[in-house]
């Protein structure tokens, strides 16, 4: 298993064209199916509490008071993988006197360190109501066609649990989460843990250091982050369609593929493809669905390189079904065409290459693409582009013999023309 | 180099630009002051009243059967990002772009302008739009605002922008002709254009192209809706298959009096009276959830109608009445905090700092301060700065909330799915 060694120095980022700067800590730490629900309940409560301000509208009136842009606090789950990410987003003091970056640093770093919680557990109240609303945002989500339709797809196409085993399917595991369990469980991935730090903006060193030695003075330590990041699905041998009824007004249809005998340089194959079909230039599948065939108002595709999995998703009318399974299936054959797949990739990389002037404009770009190639989540977009300028057009096509249907599932409403 | 500049030309086209010589991309919007509430116009002095949802018909028409064909198609090859997009009030048709600007720009201008549709392809566009009808009909929250338009107002019959798969499917060639030859005039027009631009050359070039369009003038006017101040209704619900129920208060008020000016400052003011008294800050929060109505934010929101502006405050409750008397006697009793005020004044000074980052972000709000408010000019630090506690209680104290509807989404028993058969085939 590759292993990923860094240090908690900061990762200063600079930057001048922006008026604004920005903190993230980063927790790596191991995720755990029976801590899914306290991932949740520990992002929401230490978003709005602490134990300085242990009400939402104090915590909410410090946040105004410090003029601090945005304080978030997210996490991203990457197979076993868990990043736990506070942000902070603040004016720059060089171009906003009035903003005082050490009060908005002091009250980062006091939110993160110092939650509302005793020894016992997180506040007893505040939980239940995180968890009450955790519970009705849940099943709130789950009456809506795009969430419902993508879990009961996922449901029947993911043999091995990791895409279908998520909040959504799990909610007796919320029932057990308990004060003092997330108190636990928020000294093992944050307190206890280290955090890697990047800084972006127009900021010194020196002001860097200042501000770290006052509220976050450095003890050097080592952060190792196991990469297990890929757990890959496999395709059935013969591909399997399921059909369920609905109240909606709108029939889902979903396409999923799998690769057979996936390997890690096939994500970079199974993202390509999904270009090709779905870029905006290329536009292969809504140019079949909708501008030939007038058989939706919208269709997507989508691609999970981590899992091996490429999903189409399309809404549509119940009777259009036969005509659109048709029509997906005849788009992907039409693509085993070396002189086609040739003259798609070409019309990627030039829209790569328009996308590359654009992404100079754009704020987020540079730190994004920072963070992912120090933590190797992806690649960006310039590595991505000279990986296509590259590519064995030979070992594509051939890569293209191994994705395999895998699930076609269709939720057909049967509600129409009501309103 | 950063620069704004507004102009109308000869034939009442305006165009708003928004230069900053640091970017790569440029956008260009056609703003046509047409959407889904103008179902009535006077020509001739002739009452015609048309069917609903013609805007946002005409906006697929042309766009998928332009002189250049399918115009997403044509630009997207060209790598160009396009698309439009109809609201109430307007229809807009943007292309954004890193190259071939210039041209792009007069191409986008003879897809709004020179109608090239058939009968065979009004006919075709039907299709995708009632798919659209159907994904909407699956969003509740739609069919609650359905029912908020039509317990809010009594002469003004707009309830979306769509219109329903039956009126769409009884759309003619010659309604949606006379529809486009009367609101997609020049002087109904706004272009608004940001990024790396040359102004002076793009005003030559764009007053070049709508000379050699050559259109013909209708005269025509739009009806006072004579709509009253008073609602239709008190109260009203859609029932859904949901699974906590939602309530909305919704005020309808009329700001005819105010300024143009004054409107725009309203729109400020108006937030920070919203968050102050609404928000995770506000007294009202706490008591919503220490008095269990909701485990819900409070959700609130504001748009304008004809000379109403209409304030939607809601949440996810079992509670009605609770939520209701909550959120009626904040309105009552209204809450100014100067300090506060202090706050997000400061905040706006900053966020409005912040909107020169990105040139789409400065021409955006000036495309709203000229369609919905008729105010032709950049929101400013200058003015931010200038406004003061007593004008900010004044103003929101002249607001009438006495006229409200309370809308719900109830609970519709529905049966749950059974698991799906499988089968399996090759």
């Amino acid at each position: 298993m590759k292993k990923l060694r860094f240090n908690n120095e900061p990762f200063i980022i600079k930057n001048k064209r922006f008026s604004t700067l920005d903190f993230i800590f980063l927790f790596p730490y191991q995720y755990e199916k029976k801590d899914m629900y306290n991932v949740k309940l520990l992002k929401n409560l230490l978003a709005s509490t602490s134990k300085k301000y242990p009400t939402e509208q104090g915590f909410k009136q410090q946040l105004l008071k410090k003029m601090i842009i945005g304080y978030n606090v997210r996490n991203v789950i990457i197979n076993k993988n868990l990043f736990f990410e506070f942000s902070l987003f603040v004016p720059n003091p060089n171009k906003v006197k009035t903003f005082n970056l050490e009060k908005a640093f002091s009250f980062f770093i006091d939110s993160i360190y110092h939650p509302n919680a005793n020894k016992l557990g997180f506040n007893s109240n505040q939980f239940q109501r995180e968890k009450e609303y955790l519970n009705a945002a849940i099943n709130n989500n789950m009456k809506n066609i795009y969430a419902y339709s993508y879990q009961r797809f996922i449901h029947y196409c993911d043999d091995i649990g990791n895409l279908k085993d998520n909040i959504f399917t799990n909610l007796p595991l919320l029932e057990k989460s308990t004060p003092k369990g997330l108190l636990d469980y928020y000294q093992k991935v944050i307190f206890n843990n280290e955090p890697l730090i990047f800084i972006f903006g127009d900021i010194s060193n020196k002001q860097v250091s200042d501000l770290f030695n006052k509220y976050y003075p450095y003890h050097h330590q080592d952060i190792t982050i196991v990469k297990n990041y890929h757990e890959f699905l496999i395709p059935r041998q013969e591909y399997q369609y399921i059909e369920e009824i609905s109240h909606y007004n709108q029939s889902a249809l979903y396409f999923g593929y799998k690769v057979l005998n996936m390997q890690e340089e096939d994500r970079e194959y199974l993202e390509l493809l999904g270009r090709i079909i779905d870029s905006r230039s290329t536009n292969l599948l809504f140019k079949a669905l909708r501008l030939k065939n007038n058989l939706v108002y919208q269709t997507g595709l989508n691609f999970n390189t981590n899992h091996g999995l490429l999903y189409i998703e399309a809404y549509l009318h119940k009777d259009s079904k036969d005509k659109a399974i048709k029509i997906i299936k005849d788009l992907m054959i039409s693509l085993n065409n070396k002189e086609k797949i040739t003259n798609y990739i070409n019309i990627i990389l030039e829209e790569m290459e328009k996308q590359l002037i654009r992404q100079k404009d754009s704020k987020y770009a540079n730190l994004n693409n920072y963070i992912n190639q120090k933590l190797q989540l992806s690649k960006s977009l310039k590595d991505k582009y000279n990986f296509y300028s590259h590519i064995d057009i030979d070992k594509f096509i051939s890569f293209l013999d191994r994705i395999k249907l895998d699930t076609i599932y269709f939720l057909r409403g049967e509600e129409d023309e009501r309103k | 180099m950063k620069e704004s500049k507004v102009f109308k030309l000869k034939n009442g086209l305006t165009l708003l630009f928004y230069k900053d010589s640091t970017k790569h991309s440029m956008v260009a919007n056609i703003i046509v002051k047409y959407g889904g509430i103008n179902n009535e116009f006077i020509v001739d002095n002739q009452k015609h009243r048309t069917k609903d949802g013609i805007a946002h018909f005409l906006e697929h028409l042309l766009i998928e059967h332009s002189i250049y064909g399918n115009a997403l198609t044509h630009f997207n090859t060209k790598y160009i990002n396009t698309n439009g997009i109809t609201n109430s009030r307007m229809t807009n048709f943007y292309i954004d772009t890193v190259s071939d600007f210039e041209d792009s720009l007069i191409e986008l201008i003879n897809i709004v302008n020179i109608p090239h549709f058939t009968k065979e392809d009004v006919a075709t566009t039907k299709y995708a739009i009632i798919e659209e009808i159907r994904k909407n009909n699956d969003n509740k929250f739609r069919n609650l605002n359905k029912k908020t338009l039509s317990c809010l107002f009594k002469n003004i019959k707009y309830q979306n922008n769509l219109g329903t798969a039956s009126t769409i499917k009884s759309l003619t060639y010659e309604e949606v002709k006379q529809c486009y030859d009367l609101f997609y005039q020049p002087s109904n027009q706004v272009i608004a254009i940001c990024g790396n631009i040359n102004i002076p050359k793009l005003k030559k070039l764009i007053t070049k192209a709508y000379e050699n369009l050559n259109k013909e003038k209708i005269v025509y006017q739009i009806p006072d809706f004579n709509e009253p101040n008073e609602i239709v209704s008190k109260e009203g619900y859609v029932t859904e298959d949901i699974n906590e129920e939602y309530v909305q208060i919704s005020y309808k008020i009329n700001i005819s009096a105010l300024t143009n000016y004054e409107q725009v400052k309203l729109t400020f003011y108006l937030n920070y009276f919203l968050e102050n008294n609404f928000d995770e800050s506000s007294d009202a929060y706490r008591k919503l959830i220490y008095q269990k109505i909701s485990v819900h934010n409070i959700t609130y929101s504001y748009y304008v109608i004809d000379k109403f502006i209409i304030v939607e405050i809601g949440t996810y409750t079992n509670k009605k009445e609770e939520f209701v008397n909550l959120i009626n006697s904040t309105i009552k009793n209204k809450k100014f905090n100067e300090e506060f005020f202090q706050i997000r004044k400061n905040r706006t000074i900053i966020a409005l700092l912040l909107r020169e980052e990105n040139p789409l972000d400065m021409l955006l709000p000036l495309v709203d301060n000229v369609i919905m408010y008729n105010y032709y000019e950049n929101d400013k630090i200058s003015d931010i700065e200038n406004y003061t506690f007593e004008d900010y209680q004044n103003l929101i104290n002249k607001l009438d909330f006495t006229n409200y509807c309370i809308t719900e989404i109830r609970k519709k028993e529905v049966k749950a799915p059974k698991e799906g058969i499988k089968t399996s085939s090759k």
